[in-house]
């Protein structure tokens, strides 16, 4: 099963429950799809990972066959493109890799060389196969590595895929292969705006999805209210607890202790019964 | 007009909470407050400042996207093998992929007289927002769900601020997490980035990335750690790293039940004198407004 | 050779814009005829201003470029375009003109921020 583990507001625990939701798998990968701050690899420390750069296609101009007509200016989008008044210039920031100048060149003046923007880390920790993507600070197309991770991990049946916050075309290209999503949330008004917000997205991708309510406080909260009156189904309702907040924080995987190893156990099987509901 | 960002890197730190509270301090000593929420994504400053809003403006977000006239199309496939972002899956797009390159139409070979099979619109993905609230002027925008923000939305989130407050003297400005386009483009500009720290492993790691990235701009920086109490240990490992990174920590706040309760009621949570955290917040206030008018 | 200073009315006694790539107009001064004209500048609300702004420069045949302030990128395409930028001080674009005659003004010294537009 392909679960991916979003939340609309970040901090919520969306890392705390990828992880542990992994851990407690007999076989499974975790992939960290929050490239640009990645934090799953800090609970799944990878025995010498196998570190991979990614590259995308910038254009490379050779500047005897251009003759200045600047039709890859008019073409380019995204105003990576300048002429100086003698020569071509490019902007690697502004750059989306379309590969539309370099087809759109009546000389053929435009042809690609490879530029990095991160990479991306595969290994093991314990029984737990690990894939984290990284986006270099500055950089900007992150779904690239999210879209290269989930490539190589298509014909996988296990995945656990950790989600960047917000509902950004990140967000889109992890969910958009996953059996299941996990919406995480928190009890308190900004965690039900977003996770409204996120709710409407995996509605328009017909995904099935259950919610964990985390770091909850009362018996009572918005959050149920909501899931009641919109037929949503609740997953786990996980209490906010200080050992639990501090292990966390010191990076540690809760599961390994039997009395929270059982919580993740019970939301895998609840996740179980929610696609095999899904699929009558 | 001085701007001040607030950032983390980390979701979930404490920005929004942070800025409410800057705003409603900032309000109660000057008339004259602005603020804007560049979180466009899953906004949530407009949850504390929601009473009473008047809308001075409202315009369309557009973005370029490719769509397909599904008469003309005679699905050779060419648009699927060109898209670089897999937004064009048999013959079917997926807009929240599509970035608007334009290089479908181009290998598009089916054209009828006004357009080619696949052709580039200008689509509405939600609103830019600005309107006056109790506090002041509030710049934002909503967009649809998976529209995502980009560099150019979170700049006219900040240009109609400009255009609305210009002899406003300070603004605050509520960023979102991670290191990517729409950060950036916050922070583009702005005088001052307050980032507001986590006390855990994930905070320290999504510290040195936001940081690197904010220095690459070269717009000065300095710091807060949140939610002290939790975790001592990383909250050293915090002090410890600031001071090697040259990164001034204006202040500290405590864990504090009564912030959630301060949000769940819609307020900010200096609104609460007797809140620990409350009290930490308005210390912290006072040294970022000084050392943003230190600022040359 | 023509100079261009960024000005917020299309007067030339108006003050120096505070920006390059948000400016309206442009004060355009050919340094040999002294004609005077003023330039529309249609990017202060779109895409990558800087560049756009830049390349608006190169395509007037400027040669000079009197400014408050300029981004990274901005001053990237000027100097490949071989336009010398000067640091505006803050007067109208007549007092800078003669600054700029008098040999008073100084080299920009540093762009500011980099400014990214998707």
């Amino acid at each position: 099963m392909k679960i991916a583990v979003l939340s609309g507001k970040g901090g919520t625990g969306k890392t705390f429950v990828s992880v542990n939701l992994a851990y407690i798998q007999e076989q499974v990968t975790y992939i960290d799809c929050d490239v640009e701050v990645p934090n799953g690899h800090l609970y799944l420390p990878m025995k010498e990972p196998a570190v991979q750069p990614v590259y995308l296609p910038v254009p490379s101009i050779e500047d005897s066959l251009c003759t200045g007509c600047r039709t890859c200016i008019d073409f380019c989008s995204f105003h990576a493109l300048c002429w100086t008044g003698s020569r071509i210039l490019h902007f690697e920031q502004n750059c989306h890799n379309c590969g539309g100048c370099s087809i759109v060149c009546p000389t053929k003046a435009i042809s690609e060389k490879p530029y990095s923007i991160g990479n991306i880390c595969t290994g093991s920790f314990e029984h737990v196969g690990v894939m984290s993507g990284s986006l270099n600070p500055g950089q900007m197309q992150g779904c690239a590595i999210i879209r290269k991770m989930i490539a190589q991990t298509r014909d996988l049946k296990n995945l656990v895929l950790d989600c960047p916050p917000g509902d950004s075309c990140h967000v889109v290209q992890s969910i958009l292969e996953a059996d299941l999503c996990i919406l995480v949330t928190e009890p308190t008004s900004f965690g039900a705006s977003d996770m409204r917000i996120c709710i409407d997205l995996l509605k328009l991708y017909n995904k099935p999805f259950g919610i964990i309510i985390n770091k909850s406080l009362d018996t009572r909260n918005q959050i149920k209210t909501f899931c009641r009156r919109h037929n949503v189904k609740i997953l786990a309702e996980i209490p906010l607890q200080p050992e639990l907040a501090s292990l966390n924080a010191s990076g540690q995987i809760a599961a390994k202790n039997p009395e929270y190893r059982r919580v993740f156990e019970r939301i895998f099987k609840n996740a179980q019964a929610l696609i095999h509901q899904q699929n009558q | 007009m001085k701007q001040l960002l607030i950032l983390s890197g980390k979701g979930g730190t404490g920005k929004t909470t942070i800025a409410s509270s800057f705003i409603a301090l900032l309000h109660a000593q000057q008339n004259e407050v602005c603020f804007a929420d560049c979180d466009v994504d899953v906004p949530n400053l407009h949850l504390i400042f929601s009473e009473k809003q008047t809308f001075l403006s409202e315009e369309a977000v557009f973005r370029r996207r490719a769509v397909i006239d599904q008469q003309l199309c005679t699905h050779c496939g060419l648009c699927d093998r060109y898209c670089r972002f897999g937004a064009m899956k048999n013959g079917v797009i997926n807009s929240y992929l599509c970035q608007g390159c334009g290089v479908c139409e181009l290998v598009c070979p089916v054209c009828s007289q006004e357009h080619k099979a696949v052709y580039m619109v200008d689509i509405c993905s939600g609103n830019y927002r600005v309107s006056a609230t109790p506090c002041g002027t509030f710049s934002t925008a909503q967009l649809r769900p998976g529209a995502g923000a980009t560099g150019k939305t979170i700049n006219t989130v900040k240009e109609n601020l400009r255009r609305f407050c210009t002899d406003t003297p300070v603004a605050i400005i509520d960023g979102s997490p991670g290191i990517g386009c729409p950060i950036i483009s916050s922070v583009a500009g702005v005088d001052l980035v307050l980032l507001v720290l986590e006390p855990s492993c994930s905070g320290l790691s999504d510290l040195e990335r936001i940081l690197k990235t904010v220095r690459q701009l070269k717009v000065p920086a300095v710091g807060c750690i949140n939610r002290v109490g939790i975790a001592p240990a990383f909250e050293q490992q915090l002090r410890d790293y600031c001071a090697e990174q040259q990164l001034p920590i204006l202040g500290e706040i405590p864990f504090d039940p009564l912030v959630i309760r301060a949000i769940n009621h819609s307020r900010p949570v200096v609104d609460y004198p007797q809140s620990p955290a409350a009290k930490q917040i308005a210390l912290l206030y006072e040294r970022a407004m000084e050392y943003l008018q230190d600022l040359q | 050779m023509k100079i261009a200073i960024p000005v917020e009315q299309k007067k030339m006694d108006s003050m120096v814009s505070a920006t390059f790539g948000r400016t309206e107009y442009f004060l355009l001064m050919d340094l040999q005829t002294q004609e005077v004209q003023f330039l529309d500048s249609p990017f202060c609300r779109g895409q990558s201003a800087g560049i756009q702004t830049a390349q608006l420069m190169i395509d007037h045949q400027v040669g000079v470029v009197v400014t408050a302030r300029c981004g990274e990128k901005a001053v990237r395409l000027l100097n490949a375009g071989n336009i010398q930028i000067f640091q505006a001080v803050k007067a109208t674009a007549q007092e800078n003109l003669e600054f700029y005659r008098a040999g008073t003004l100084a080299l920009l010294q540093r762009p500011d921020h980099v400014c990214i537009y998707t």
